[in-house]
């Protein structure tokens, strides 16, 4: 399967994905770190993929999403924005209420 | 890449706008007051400004560019 392929299954198969650098747990990146806190402080659960731990995605990502740059935000397949967006729609109230319709 | 190439190429795209930029090295925060921005989201505003960097993004010349991409009435709203 090609990894864009993979990438739209990931993204069917998951209402909301992080594509971030390392994990919630331990992010590798500033900006990664900042989008996986926005996202945890909802309570609304999330998947991820580590992209330093698979390049193949890191590479193809931006295919999908004509988006240049980590982390990357997607909910019902679409692509949010980075770390910037998430933090200002969590700051104007819209990011909750999107991720409690998407999660159902 | 130098801050004033990253205002250079953004002030080609976007003559009008009040341009700000602050960082060093391979990460950058640029602040850009513009017109073209009404009636564009957030994405919108980002993905047109990131694709002026497409290839310095890819090859890692540019590791991260912070954008803040308002139009003059949103920044004349924000509190001082």
């Amino acid at each position: 399967m090609k990894t864009t392929d993979k990438i739209r299954q990931q993204l069917q198969e998951n209402p909301v994905v992080l594509y971030m650098k390392g994990t919630p747990r331990e992010p590798r990146c500033g900006f990664s770190a900042k989008a996986a806190a926005a996202l945890q402080s909802t309570g609304v659960e999330f998947a991820y993929v580590d992209v330093l731990a698979a390049p193949a995605f890191m590479q193809a990502l931006p295919e999908v999403s004509e988006f240049p740059t980590f982390p990357q935000l997607f909910i019902n397949g679409e692509i949010i924005g980075g770390s910037d967006i998430i933090e200002a729609m969590l700051a104007s109230g819209e990011l909750l209420p999107m991720l409690k319709r998407a999660a159902g | 890449m130098h801050p004033e190439d990253i205002v250079e190429r953004v002030r080609a795209q976007h003559p009008e706008a009040v341009i700000d930029i602050a960082g060093a090295d391979c990460n950058f925060e640029l602040h850009i007051v513009s017109e073209d921005f009404a009636g564009q989201g957030l994405l919108r505003r980002q993905k047109g400004l990131l694709a002026l960097f497409k290839d310095e993004l890819q090859s890692g010349a540019l590791h991260a560019l912070t954008i803040k991409a308002k139009t003059p009435q949103e920044k004349a709203a924000e509190s001082p």
